[in-house]
């Protein structure tokens, strides 16, 4: 017998045949994911190699690492070599202030005698020292300064930040108050002070941080002291509120272990906030660095970093704007594309663009 | 609720308190390691007369004894004299006057950072993803990769000898014209971004989507439920960025020639003149922790959902 | 997890510690007892003295000697010194500014007092001028800086003053002031002198009192007194009596070799030798004649703001200040003063002084118009404003010597040399390795000259009536040759000799390469400022290519200052200008016991 059927009802028909029916292996086939599951980094990466502008800078900056470390290898001048010095002889002051791509009297005297002499690219400053070579090691000091602050400061602050989100309650309430205090500490003085006491403390002859100079290793302890502080903040802040989210809930709930949910949950969800504030803190250690250049506490002649380099030009500029520009554009670009690179990093590591 | 308010800021005034007075400790031993003093000069005067300098402004007496008397006066705002104007002026009306400027400057150029920053941020999260986004986000990049020092030169350079269209010194108003641009470019650069990311955060927001469906204008949306929400983290940058603009703009004041408080700060130091130094960081500590103070409570009343610890 | 940065700290620490511990270096004689030194005292000439022996007793000698014994004094003290190695002076130098071409009757002292009451810029007499930062004080009594001493010789007039020359920017010759004229008569047996100045009678200050001789008194019992401590009190002690009221720190005590005569408008003097430079310290700011009523308080304490007060900053100058704004980026105002008894000569109407302490900000107010005259201006652009306005940079001698000074005490060469003798040796062999010319003319650029003494150039020297620069009588044999060559042609002997010295020392030297290869690096101190640093840099250039190794070391300035003073140093930077133009000015400052002694002799 045939049950009355009302044509108009949305109740679903099981009795129809159509309604079940086995699917074929076509059906099968065609149901299954056509990407194999990519792990969380492999993801990133993938993002990330769609920005191209991230890409392009990513790409600038390493270019730079290169440069800075081969150059030096074969480049016929060092940076602290005057070139018009000639032992026993008196200085030969021609070689000074010459601009890019030219040459002095005495070195035109010697390509006339079929002598090679390797072109001063960017000129020579008003020491006699080929400009070039300086930019190259300015940009290699200012690119430690960076990356090493950078490093103390997501370490320091990342290890600091998350105990003390993770301890709560006083010793939470205590950290977060000498957090507080170092915030406001006049950071000139610490570095005055700091690199009195470390000139007097430390002695770095004979060890590989001899040439960086006292001042420098100063700027790294500042950094170390008194920067991680903000992050530390960040990463406190972002693990208290993912700690919080209902996923990290649900997880519980269903019984996973803390390190677990620290592996899966938290420590992804941060990441793209301490990856891009810790390229971010390149620029600004690189920034940090120039300015204490500007007054006078930066890195130890005769070792120059951009920011020497270009504070020491300021007076210059009427006459050799050359001086002031190279190391100012390089600065520029190297800050711009750490930049933009940090953006990129952020969006591609970030779990909600997933 | 409005109890626990209360109860959240008389903690937190309390813990500003303390941070204060753990600055100025720290302060005032630093300081004193620093070497040198205040009567150190190039030409020496004898030791007789360096006995009589410290003791008459009060520096032969134990440090411990020199820190409590410093911290009691302090405490109450008294700050002393400066030992470098051999005690012609007090910190206070150093500070005064010196504030006069760089508060001026300061404020003008926060004021213009947070306009312009929340314009263009907001403009560019509406128009995401097209060209004006773009060009917006690169300038704001860019703006802030060049070190002030040698942007400030730059300029200066340009306007004043160049052109000769501005006066070098801060002598009138059109001498500010130079410093709040540059003191405004990176606080503005990271308000466009803040800005932009949040309002692309509240417009991407089921609420913000209601509000549309239901039929309100464009511009109703923007004052009723998005500008609010979405202006909450400039909030929270836009204290601590004044007290920063305030007391940081040493490399502004000193290239254009301006006599403010950051220029005065650094001169101190070099000067050890013990009672400037610490009146100055006493009264920079204040300025930050009330900044921080007081978008924290504003951040919170703005934003009634955040939980109050 | 929080530890886990601690072995590298510790890692740290340790290698500062080991390198300090291996430094631990055979110990050397202290330099006090070391007798190497020769000295002619009393007439005799005598070997193998101390530092006390023989600087402090030459520099005594001439404290009681006048005239050409007392030079011959001082000429032996600069011997000794300069005996020592210890002192290698780079160049004298000089004082640059620019000053608007149209700018007519400014001069300046020989000190580099610059004048500008007496100037006009073209048909202006109201115009803006830059002379330095902001002061610490232009109390004259408390005032030590140069830019301090210029807003102090336009507000106060001492007894004498500096006569506008006839050409040229520099004063040479004194010129009767608040005083119309002096005797000078010898008294006693023990070489004093007393001078008898009679005051103008209309001396007034600006506020239209009085001015008389006790107003003098006075104001130098205060300037000089231990009560006031200021760093110029000893300006005063070579007048009779100065050492009872430095030594009093309850009130002004009169010096007692200063008599005024109000009734009679005189004013005697007692010196306890004939210096010199008696004259010129009486133009100089520190012996002006405050008002002492606005110096004190009611109660007779000290007004320690007296000086930012136009109403109380009362004076007997050309000029009176009528706003003081006194910070960085501040200025200070200036109108002439109605009771100035030599208004005739008064030319501006409204002068301003901008303080400033930046010089690319002062150049650019100067190109822009708005400053007639700067003070410095930026190393790099020397050459260029030369070349471009040759009629507005000028460049004048200062009475000061740039050097680099060696720590007597500093061990570093204590495995290599074994005496005071041989650190003689190596100390005059860097000295000589010194391309002073191109110190000069590269890197100084503003016309300095090397030098080869240390009395810096343009100090006179006056041998019975016969006046002549100092530098022209120095060296041994008193011909003017210094204590060795600066020539442009003798670097090349130089550096010969200076590697056959540091060869006679025993170092190592590879004669295929020109080096030595076991000279410890020694370090060289400099303070923060990009001229300095120029010339470190430079130093360390020079001398690499020889085997010996500077490490430079740059500290901010009063950390420089004490580091320097208290000897913690091997090599260090160092200048000096002189007080007054004599050049006890440039010597007694070595004797044991002063505070200035950074070499650290006989220590």
């Amino acid at each position: 017998m045939k049950k009355f059927r009302n044509p108009f009802s949305f109740q679903v028909d099981y009795d129809r045949e159509s309604i079940f029916k086995v699917a074929t292996d076509k059906e099968k086939e065609e149901q299954t994911f056509m990407r194999p599951s990519t792990s969380f980094f492999g993801d990133a990466v993938r993002r990330f190699r769609r920005n191209k502008i991230a890409v392009i800078s990513l790409f600038f900056v390493i270019l730079v690492l290169l440069a800075i470390f081969i150059v030096p290898i074969f480049y016929p001048y060092s940076y602290d070599q005057q070139l018009g010095i000639i032992p026993g002889k008196p200085v030969d002051g021609s070689f000074a202030n010459l601009a890019p791509f030219t040459y002095c009297e005495t070195e035109k005297a010697r390509m006339a005698a079929g002598e090679f002499i390797w072109p001063h690219i960017f000129g020579t400053d008003n020491a006699g020292r080929d400009y070039f070579i300086r930019v190259i090691y300015g940009a290699r000091v200012s690119l430690l300064v960076g990356f090493f602050a950078a490093f103390i400061v997501l370490i320091v602050g990342t290890i600091y930040g998350s105990i003390s989100a993770f301890s709560g309650g006083k010793v939470d309430m205590i950290m977060m108050r000498i957090v507080d205090v170092i915030y406001s500490l006049p950071d000139m003085v610490i570095i005055i002070l700091l690199s009195v006491v470390l000139n007097n403390a430390f002695d770095f002859e004979g060890t590989p941080l001899e040439n960086v100079g006292t001042s420098l290793i100063s700027i790294f302890i500042v950094y170390a002291l008194l920067y991680w502080v903000g992050m530390a903040r960040l990463v406190r802040g972002q693990v208290l509120s993912i700690k919080q989210t209902e996923y990290v809930l649900a997880s519980r709930s269903i019984g996973t272990s803390t390190p677990m949910i620290l592996r899966k949950h938290i420590i992804p969800n941060c990441l793209s906030v301490i990856i891009v504030s810790a390229t971010l803190q390149i620029p600004s250690a690189i920034f940090t660095e120039s300015f204490l250049s500007f007054i006078g506490l930066g890195v130890s002649a005769p070792m120059p970093s951009l920011g020497s380099l270009a504070s020491d030009a300021i007076g210059a500029l009427p006459t050799q704007p050359y001086l002031l520009l190279i190391p100012a554009v390089f600065i520029c670009l190297i800050v711009l594309a750490l930049n933009l690179a940090g953006d990129g990093l952020r969006d591609a590591f970030d779990p909600k663009q997933k | 609720m409005n109890k626990k308010l209360a109860f959240y800021i008389l903690k937190r005034v309390l813990l500003a308190f303390l941070t204060i007075i753990i600055v100025i400790t720290v302060t005032f031993f630093a300081v004193q390691l620093i070497p040198g003093g205040p009567f150190t000069s190039e030409k020496a005067v004898s030791p007789e007369t360096l006995a009589r300098l410290e003791k008459m402004y009060g520096l032969d007496k134990p440090i411990f004894i020199q820190y409590i008397n410093y911290l009691g006066h302090a405490l109450i705002f008294d700050f002393g004299y400066s030992i470098k104007s051999r005690g012609a002026v007090t910190v206070g009306s150093i500070i005064a006057d010196r504030m006069q400027y760089s508060a001026a400057i300061g404020l003008i150029a926060a004021f213009i950072a947070i306009i312009i920053g929340v314009a263009l941020g907001s403009l560019a999260a509406y128009k995401h993803n097209t060209t004006t986004d773009r060009v917006i986000m690169v300038l704001s990049t860019a703006s802030v990769a060049m070190p002030s020092f040698i942007i400030s030169t730059i300029l200066l350079y340009l306007f004043c000898n160049v052109w000769q269209i501005l006066p070098a010194n801060g002598f009138d108003w059109r001498g500010y014209i130079l410093p709040t641009f540059t003191l405004s470019l990176y606080p503005m650069a990271y308000i466009t971004r803040l800005t932009r990311s949040s309002t692309l955060d509240v417009l991407g927001s089921d609420y913000i989507r209601t509000a549309y469906a239901k039929g309100s204008s464009f511009s109703r949306v923007l004052y009723k439920h998005s500008l609010r929400n979405s202006l909450t983290p400039v909030i929270t940058y836009a204290g601590p960025m004044i007290a920063f603009i305030v007391t940081g703009s040493l490399v502004v004041e000193k290239i254009y020639g301006i006599p403010g408080i950051g220029r005065e700060f650094v001169a101190s130091i070099t000067n050890r003149d013990y009672p400037e130094v610490m009146g100055l960081t006493i009264f920079l500590t204040y300025l930050v922790v009330i900044m921080v103070l007081v978008s924290d409570i504003l951040y919170k009343v703005v934003n009634p959902r955040v939980e109050l610890e | 997890m929080k530890f886990k940065r601690l072995p590298k700290v510790l890692v740290l620490v340790s290698v500062g510690a080991i390198s300090a511990c291996s430094g631990s270096l055979p110990s050397r004689t202290a330099h006090k007892d070391e007798a190497i030194y020769s000295a002619t005292i009393d007439g005799v000439k005598r070997d193998n003295l101390t530092w006390a022996n023989a600087y402090d007793a030459v520099i005594a000698k001439t404290k009681a000697t006048s005239g050409a014994e007392r030079n011959e004094y001082l000429h032996q003290a600069e011997d000794i010194l300069m005996s020592t190695g210890a002192i290698a002076p780079i160049y004298y130098y000089t004082d640059i500014f620019m000053k608007s071409a149209d700018m007519d009757g400014f001069y300046s002292s020989p000190l580099g007092y610059k004048f500008f009451h007496r100037a006009t810029v073209g048909s202006s007499t109201d115009y803006t001028v830059c002379v330095g930062p902001k002061g610490d004080s232009y109390d004259p009594a408390k005032n030590s800086a140069v830019d301090g001493a210029i807003v102090i010789s336009h507000v106060f007039e001492g007894l004498y003053r500096w006569a506008k020359p006839a050409s040229g920017d520099i004063a040479a010759d004194l010129e009767p002031a608040q005083a119309t004229g002096f005797e000078k008569v010898a008294v006693g047996s023990e070489g004093h002198v007393k001078y008898t100045f009679t005051l103008r009678s209309d001396a007034k200050y600006s506020d239209g009192s009085a001015l008389k001789p006790s107003d003098f008194a006075n104001s130098w019992a205060r300037a000089a007194s231990g009560k006031l401590g200021a760093d110029y009190g000893y300006m005063f002690d070579c007048v009779v009596g100065y050492e009872a009221t430095a030594a009093d720190e309850d009130k002004y005590l009169p010096l007692s070799g200063v008599t005024a005569d109000d009734n009679a408008g005189t004013l005697e003097v007692e010196l306890i030798s004939d210096v010199p430079y008696f004259l010129e310290l009486t133009a100089f700011p520190t012996y002006a004649p405050v008002k002492l009523a606005n110096v004190q308080k009611a109660d007779g304490s000290e007004d320690d703001a007296w000086w930012l007060d136009p109403a109380k900053y009362i004076g007997n100058g050309p000029l009176k200040v009528t706003s003081i704004d006194n910070k960085e980026g501040g200025k200070i105002e200036f109108a002439p003063n109605a009771n100035y008894w030599d208004n005739a000569n008064t030319k501006v109407t409204k002068l301003t002084f901008a303080l400033t302490d930046d010089d690319n900000n002062q150049l650019t107010n100067y190109n822009s118009g708005a400053y007639k005259f700067i003070d410095s201006v930026p190393n790099e652009q020397i050459d260029s404003l030369k070349a471009s306005k040759p009629n507005e940079f000028k460049i004048n001698g200062q009475l000061g010597t740039y050097y680099v000074i060696f720590n007597v005490n500093d061990n570093t060469l204590n495995k290599k040399l074994a005496n005071e003798s041989q650190y003689v040796t190596f100390r005059k062999a860097l000295s000589l390795l010194i391309d002073r010319n191109y110190v000069c003319k590269n890197i100084g650029k503003a016309g300095q000259e090397p030098a080869n003494t240390f009395v810096g150039k343009g100090i006179m020297e006056n041998n019975d009536g016969v006046l002549s620069e100092w530098t022209t009588r120095s060296g041994v044999n008193r011909d003017g040759s210094g204590y060795f060559k600066v020539g442009e042609n003798d670097y090349e002997a130089n550096c010969a000799e200076a590697v056959e010295m540091l060869k006679s020392l025993g170092f190592k030297y590879n004669e295929k390469k020109g080096s030595f290869s076991d000279i410890p690096t020694i370090k060289y101190l400099y303070n923060t400022s990009s001229g300095h640093k120029a010339i470190a840099e430079y130093l360390q250039a020079a001398f690499k290519p020889y085997g010996i190794k500077l490490k430079l070391e740059s500290q901010e300035w009063a950390t420089f200052l004490n580091t320097r003073k208290d000897g913690n140093y091997s090599i260090a930077r160092n200048g000096w200008l002189a007080d007054y133009n004599d050049a006890c000015s440039f010597l007694d400052m070595w004797t044991t016991n002063s505070g200035n002694n950074d070499a650290q002799f006989g220590r």
